[in-house]
């Protein structure tokens, strides 16, 4: 039988200091995302936007619609998706390598959906907040605005995307 | 008493029904063809609803059928012979059993008691030999007679000119029982048996149009062969799916003899006794059951890509009904109007078995009763007239369907007297709806479009043209919903045709898959000419436009990819050449390649993408590629005018706009002469005039072109003035854009209705013959860009 007695102020501190390391450690993942690289550049794609991931098949392109950030239209598992250029959104060019992108990654709302072509998709990466740096002024300020922040990863760093802002740039193109 | 959940009851009210059609089909016929031999299955029909209103106590019924079935077996047996007025009794007979399966069980003691004393006449009437025809007007009129006659107060004479209203149609039940009590209290001689001629002698209302059951929306009625199809396709999926886990566990039995194998390397690597034999052996034994496995794998695959291709065709083939479905009340129809207005007429239906969209067909019905009416009412002559010319004495009114195209052609038409085209235009200028030289200029197909506006042909014009605008309205409306167009092909003396062409189905369409700048796209069948493969080096330049020989007319060419925007037209070798029609020009458009022809399941574009010029929608292909489905109509029309532009190809830059601006004014406009006119009197004045030739075209030229003013028709096909004015105010870039709608619609209710939709202002085509046109244009684009 367990005997009860008050903690000392010793094993308090004790207590305390464990629950601040459990709460530490939350707060330390508190970025999920989806890695996939497009081009030489690296994406964080937060993974609660993320709908899915699949082997990417050939756009179909819309006549008469020439805005370069629209890809055209793919059967991704049985539904009509409008398929983006994610390098055109951010401003940079870039072609599907060899026999075209490996990867789509399907973004947004089931039903509105949009799906990025990736040249690799190698899995999710998780860090904390203390983790990620401000992106540099040539990003914030001159690029498309997509990211705001860098998360360390295997390779490097990846660009954050700020997957509202992005889907809003998305919704612009296709009416171009 | 009850029989699998139908009351006895129930079950005499679907025999009296089934059988009641039966009989009111059957004694047209018989009237039309005389032929004793054709009353038989009549009888049984008779005998049949007797025997079940016996057994749930409808005793006038009983009282009823006896009559008509004693009366019958005469007929069969040539004891007399069979004239209208014989049919004119065993109709009326017809209908009041007709009527009494609408009853509700508790009321037919009341019911029996209401009809026994008009029945009691029938009956005597049915026991008498008939009268050679109908009765004359001024002889005394027995009690059969009144029933009959009662309905039709006020009915034209025989010699009545067209009518301008619709035959009488009182509410079901309501004649009849007017009709009785009026009955009941005269005496009941027989038919004088000498009476001749002319008061035509009215049949009750159309019985099977008001006897129809009432049935919900939520419930639909499908064959039961499609039911039994669709149970046991889906019963062979579910065994296909069975054989798919017997699979996998042979699977994990080759996964069991790998890890053997796996193991017989362990040994051997550790030096334990195993030889080269046994792990050949194990191997073999794999590679054969891997081999067993990928065979039947391949097997399942094929077996079940062909099961889910022929349930997806059974499900579209649920939707379908027969087209004779629209047509059940047609010949009795024609057989009584044409005998109220004292003429002589026979129905001929053709293509009863066509497939249709049930739901094309719900819509059908309507517009084919329009038509039918008015060709009786209207097209078809008397007596009088018809033997004038030297016709046949009886007219006959054709209604067929067919598949043609992949579209569903129906056709009324009436070997009448056709419509006068000269009196037409000239009642369109009388009526102030174009001038003199605009209607002389006009192709027949534009001056009879004119029957279409709604109340064009009212009251007076209708005796003066043989009035064909009852209704047209309704009728053309109804068909442009549905996607489809309708037509009037006319000649004086011969007769008129109305041709409805329609989409066999809403969901599925049958297409050629093309491939344009490397890219598949479906074309519906219904919309398209031809395809031609040709070879490259036998396409000509004329004048630096490519064209192409094709069934004796030389057309000229344009490029899909060109044509859509993409870069990445095929080159050289062997082309295919799609031949689309538009406004009697035929266009070639040159694609890379024909890939073949497939059913595509119509899936809508996605929202967000707005209004893509020239795609209708899309589509996900057998072999789970997209592709997109091509509105023809629009690439033709749209081709045919950057074609007159010289845009297509290029040629034309688009630095025209370098110096003053010019304004830009976007004319839609259906008819090509009006249109033709507002493009002069614009351009004249200075402004840059593009043309559309249907709502749908002038949004597709909005949402490439910049415009200050859009000049609108209000009634067009595929998308009208109001619907087009609506997009234009809901959509962010375009809201504030002035909009004229210009209307032969001169009553304020249409101006009202021009407004609410968001017009700036609502003109009448009168406004061409001053200035008040061009003042409200040059008003509001000053007004508009300041």
């Amino acid at each position: 039988m367990t005997e009860h007695r008050a903690l000392t102020q010793a094993e308090l501190e004790a207590n305390a200091q464990a629950f601040a390391r459990v709460i530490e450690r939350e707060r330390a993942t508190d970025v999920h995302a989806v890695l996939a690289r497009v081009g030489s550049s690296w994406f964080a794609v937060p993974a609660a936007r993320v709908l899915r991931v699949t082997r990417a098949v050939t756009p179909h392109r819309i006549p008469h619609r020439t805005h370069r950030a629209l890809r055209g239209l793919a059967n991704i598992d049985g539904e009509v998706a409008i398929v983006m250029d994610l390098a055109s959104l951010c401003g940079f060019g870039w072609s599907p390598s060899g026999t075209g992108a490996a990867r789509m990654i399907v973004v947004g709302e089931r039903g509105a959906a949009w799906a990025f072509e990736a040249d690799e998709v190698p899995g999710t990466v998780a860090g904390s907040a203390q983790d990620l740096l401000a992106a540099p002024l040539t990003v914030a300020a001159s690029g498309a605005g997509f990211t705001k922040h860098l998360m360390p990863c295997a390779t490097g760093h990846a660009g954050i995307l700020d997957v509202d802002a992005l889907l809003a740039a998305c919704a612009e193109a296709v009416r171009a | 008493m009850s029989l699998g959940g139908f009351s006895m009851f129930d079950l005499y009210k679907a025999e009296a029904e089934q059988h009641g059609r039966a009989l009111s089909d059957g004694l047209v016929a018989l009237e039309s063809a005389t032929d004793p031999k054709l009353v038989e299955p009549l009888m049984r029909a008779a005998h049949s609803i007797k025997g079940a209103a016996r057994i749930v106590g409808f005793e006038q019924v009983v009282t009823l059928a006896h009559a008509m079935e004693d009366c019958l077996v005469r007929l069969q047996r040539a004891q007399e012979p069979i004239v209208p007025a014989r049919v004119d009794q065993l109709l009326k007979g017809t209908d009041l059993l007709v009527q009494s399966a609408q009853v509700a069980e508790a009321d037919v003691p009341a019911w029996n008691a209401a009809h026994a004393d008009a029945i009691a006449q029938l009956a005597a009437q049915l026991q008498q030999p008939a009268a050679a025809s109908a009765p004359a007007s001024d002889a005394p009129r027995s009690a059969a007679d009144i029933l009959m006659t009662a309905p039709a107060q006020g009915a034209p004479s025989a010699v009545a000119g067209p009518r301008t209203t619709e035959p009488s149609q009182p509410p079901a039940g309501s004649s009849t029982s007017a009709a009785v009590t009026t009955s009941s209290s005269a005496a009941p001689p027989a038919v004088p048996p000498s009476s001749t001629v002319a008061q035509p002698v009215h049949a009750a209302p159309n019985a099977p149009a008001t006897t129809k059951p009432v049935v919900g929306e939520s419930s639909v009625m499908v064959r039961s062969r499609n039911l039994d199809r669709l149970m046991r396709l889906s019963g062979e999926g579910m065994v296909e799916a069975r054989r798919l886990e017997a699979m996998q566990v042979r699977l994990r039995a080759i996964r069991t003899r790998e890890r053997a194998l796996e193991d017989l390397f362990d040994r051997r690597r550790q030096q334990q006794d195993v030889s080269d034999l046994d792990l050949e052996q194990a191997h073999a034994a794999i590679r054969g059951e891997v081999a067993l496995l990928e065979a039947d794998l391949q097997a399942h695959l094929r077996r079940t890509e062909e099961l889910s291709t022929t349930l997806h065709h059974e499900a579209i083939d649920c939707r379908m009904r027969p087209f004779g479905d629209a047509c059940l009340t047609i010949p009795r129809t024609v057989r009584d109007l044409a005998r109220s207005l004292d003429k002589d007429a026979t129905a001929r239906l053709e293509g009863q078995s066509v497939s249709v969209d049930r739901d094309i067909l719900r819509k059908l019905e309507a517009p084919l009763t329009h038509l039918v009416r008015n060709a009786l009412d209207h097209g078809i002559e008397s007596r009088a007239e018809r033997a004038a010319s030297g016709k046949r004495a009886q007219a006959t009114l054709r209604v067929s369907a067919v598949h043609q195209a992949g579209m569903l052609v129906v056709e009324v038409a009436d070997d009448g007297r056709g419509i006068d085209l000269a009196r037409l235009r000239t009642r369109i200028v009388e009526r102030n709806l174009s001038t003199p030289e605009l209607v002389a200029r006009m192709s027949d197909r534009e001056v009879t479009d004119f029957l279409f506006l709604p109340g064009f042909s009212t009251a007076k014009t209708v005796t003066d043209l043989s009035g064909r605008g009852v209704g047209l309205d309704v009728v053309q409306t109804t068909v442009h919903e549905v996607g489809g167009s309708v037509e009037v092909h006319t000649e004086l003396g011969r007769g008129t045709t109305f041709r409805m062409r329609l989409p066999v189905t809403l969901s599925v369409l049958r297409a050629a898959i093309v491939s344009i700048a490397g890219e598949p796209y479906a074309l519906p069948l219904a919309r398209m000419e031809r395809i031609d493969r040709l070879d490259h080096h036998t396409l000509e330049h004329v004048e630096g436009r490519l064209t192409a020989r094709v069934n004796d007319e030389v057309i000229g060419l344009v490029r899909g990819g060109a044509l859509l925007g993409l870069p990445g037209d095929a080159e050289g070798g062997t082309l295919a050449v799609v031949s689309l029609r538009a406004r009697q020009r035929t266009l070639g458009v040159i694609v890379d390649g024909f890939l073949g022809e497939e059913d595509v399941v119509v899936q809508p574009l996605d929202e967000r993408l707005g209004t893509v010029p020239h795609v209708s929608s899309a589509s996900v292909r057998q072999s789970g590629e997209l592709v997109l489905i091509l509105d023809a109509d629009a690439m033709a029309i749209d081709a045919a005018r950057r074609l007159d532009e010289g845009t297509l190809r290029g040629a034309a830059a688009g630095s025209e706009d370098a110096g003053r601006r010019v304004h830009r004014v976007l004319v839609v406009e259906d008819s090509l002469t009006v249109r033709e006119v507002e493009r002069q009197m614009l351009t004249r004045a200075g402004y840059r005039v593009d043309v559309a030739v249907d709502g749908l075209d002038g949004w597709n030229a909005l949402q490439r072109e910049r415009y200050d003013l859009v000049l609108s028709d209000v009634d067009m096909p595929r998308m009208n003035g109001l619907e087009l004015v609506r997009r234009i105010r809901a959509d962010g870039k375009l809201a504030q854009l002035p909009v004229v709608m210009v209307s032969y619609k001169d009553r304020d209710e249409d101006r009202l209705a021009g407004l609410e939709a968001g017009a700036t202002a609502y003109l009448t085509k009168g406004a061409f013959h001053d200035r008040t046109l061009l003042d409200t244009v040059a008003d509001l684009i000053a007004a508009s860009t300041g």
